[in-house]
């Protein structure tokens, strides 16, 4: 079975601490003022006083049924056999119709290729066996990488144990982010 | 009988208005060649100076030029379905306009795609939407049928000119399918995204093609009042004659044009989903109110409504001030679409359940180029006016 390479987002883990985006900047030289991945927060849920929020980390959907890469008149945003959603920049004609696209604003004009950019997953050191730099970083160990078409991966194991959603399901893209809700408080402790 | 004094003042007088029209008609020249030289140098500053030199930003990737190029394109696809009534239909009062239409459609056209030009990163990595197409691109359609038209529009421009007038009415069939092909292709590149749920359905391909019937038929109006200004007898009144039936038309497509607006906003208002009503409080009260209320509404819309109904399409003066005021209307009504569809967005960075509101100003540069556009289409289109013989 051919791979699909896929994050689960542990969301309680998540402290807002920002190393991912750090280690994500420093490993793919983006450039400043522009992220390709991010932590936005969610909520305040609760009732006063016991209010909290959540803290969602999010990068490219890598999406099965990506706008994206539909919309691209040249074909510079592909998808690949192992579900990483990438762009040839050498195609890149520079339009942004993938970013007009792209529900979870994504991507972002690289100001010095004049490229539409996103995450690639590190798909430079997945090649090599290594995790995304964003996962290897993850101080709380929120992000979670692996192949989602693996029944043995942490992944796979993650979502079949809990329940999970993902961002905008009305859309129709088919993220290849899953994001768990659950806490330890309630529904046990998570791997 | 004149005495030879007053024969004198007669002479100096007569030279007065002779300075008088050259200097008007120097200026009819020189200001156009002004603005064109302007946006020349805005868009080369922007082509180097890059994103900076933009008002868009990540969250409203297209901004005034792109808002710019969809005026001028389908404001050159309305030129050429109103003016291939004449050719293709045989309706006789707009023949005398059919070989300028033509000429002023490639001009506009081709002022399009250079203002896309500069809003592209890559312009000259075009040559990849030919090598490597994407047929399921919104983009990869409209800028091929485009593409396709432009040649077409040249074709019969020098088919007619070279005196093959039957290749020149094909060309006319062909020019006014691709017309329709294009346009509505157009309105798809917006209806065809989801993620922006105020332009995502069939809205747009339908209004996009109204209006553009409508700037072409404003945009013909104006070519005509100009043409007939020095010309008395039987050539001015089949010019006269045009703006007449063009005046009626007008007034036809600007009240259509206003019952979708009214129910595109009505709609949205009344639906109850964040993004599509937020993108319309946006214009009716929100950022976009003025260039809405005062520009697309008033000038687009009530203005030439009111100058039409009250000269009953007959004096051509007010037909001439409808014409201009619906133009300047129809550049508000693109730049009200393309930013009010991009400044709401479903945002799922906030889980979801909220909306999120991105602001957009155009810069200098971005509005200087669409007024470069201008300049080049008044100096190509006189220049070419001169070399062309375009009253057969």
């Amino acid at each position: 079975m051919t791979k699909h390479y896929g994050f689960v987002m542990l969301v309680y883990r998540c402290i807002d601490c920002k190393a991912c985006q750090v280690a994500c900047w420093a490993e793919n030289a983006v450039p400043l003022g522009k992220s390709r991945n991010w932590i936005t927060k969610d909520g305040y849920n609760g009732t006063f006083p016991n209010l909290n929020v959540d803290y969602l980390p999010g990068n490219c959907m890598h999406c099965a049924n990506a706008p994206c890469v539909s919309v691209c008149p040249t074909g510079a945003s592909y998808k690949r056999e192992d579900g990483l959603v990438l762009v040839n920049n050498k195609k890149c004609i520079g339009c942004k119709y993938c970013m007009v696209a792209c529900p979870y604003n994504a991507r972002f004009f690289h100001p010095e290729e004049e490229v539409a950019d996103k995450c690639t997953m590190c798909s430079h050191r997945v090649a090599k066996g290594l995790e995304p730099a964003c996962v290897a970083t993850c101080v709380g160990g929120a992000r979670v990488f692996g192949d989602l078409n693996d029944p043995k991966s942490k992944v796979s194991q993650l979502l079949r144990k809990h329940k999970h959603e993902v961002l905008l399901p009305q859309q129709g893209t088919k993220p290849s982010i899953h994001y768990i809700f659950d806490k330890p408080s309630e529904g046990g402790i998570l791997a | 009988m004149s005495t030879p004094t007053s024969r004198i003042a007669n002479v100096d007088n007569y030279d007065k208005v002779a300075i008088y029209r050259f200097v008007i008609e120097m200026l009819t020249w020189v200001v156009p060649a002004l603005l064109m030289l302007a946006g020349i140098i805005a868009g080369l500053h922007m082509v180097v100076a890059g994103e900076e030199a933009f008002g868009t930003s990540d969250l409203v990737p297209w901004g005034l030029l792109i808002a710019g190029y969809v005026l001028l394109a389908v404001t050159c696809s309305g030129l050429c379905m109103v003016s291939s009534l004449g050719h293709v239909l045989g309706l006789k009062q707009l023949d005398v306009l059919g070989q300028r239409a033509v000429l002023l459609a490639i001009t506009v056209l081709v002022s399009g795609f250079a203002v896309l030009a500069v809003e592209l990163g890559h312009p000259l990595r075009m040559i990849y939407v030919m090598i490597s197409p994407n047929f399921t691109s919104g983009i990869w359609w409209m800028g091929t049928i485009y593409g396709i038209y432009l040649v077409a529009l040249i074709i019969e421009l020098a088919a007619w000119q070279l005196g093959r007038y039957k290749l020149g009415q094909r060309m006319a069939v062909v020019t006014l399918a691709l017309a329709i092909a294009a346009t509505s292709n157009l309105g798809s590149v917006f209806a065809l995204v989801n993620a922006r749920p105020f332009w995502a359905g069939a809205y747009y391909p339908i209004y996009v093609l109204l209006t553009a019937i409508m700037s072409g038929i404003a945009t013909l109006v104006i070519l005509s009042w100009f043409l007939q200004r020095n010309k008395k007898g039987y050539q001015g009144d089949r010019y006269r004659s045009a703006i007449v039936l063009l005046t009626k038309a007008l007034g036809i497509f600007v009240v259509l044009t206003g019952v979708m607006t009214f129910w595109k906003i009505t709609a949205s208002l009344y639906g109850g989903i964040p993004a599509t009503q937020l993108a319309a409080l946006t214009l009716v009260t929100g950022s976009l109110a003025v260039p809405f209320w005062l520009f697309e509404v008033g000038a687009g819309m009530v203005f030439p409504l009111v100058a039409i109904v009250f000269s009953k399409s007959r004096r051509i003066n007010y037909s001439l001030a409808a014409a201009v005021s619906t133009l300047v209307g129809v550049v508000f009504m693109r730049y009200d679409m393309v930013i009010a569809g991009q400044k709401v967005s479903a945002d799922a960075l906030s889980g979801e359940r909220a909306v999120s509101l991105a602001g957009y100003l155009p810069s200098s540069g971005e509005v200087l180029v669409l007024v470069g556009a201008i300049g080049f289409i008044i100096s190509v289109y006189r220049i070419s006016e001169r070399f062309l013989k375009l009253d057969h």
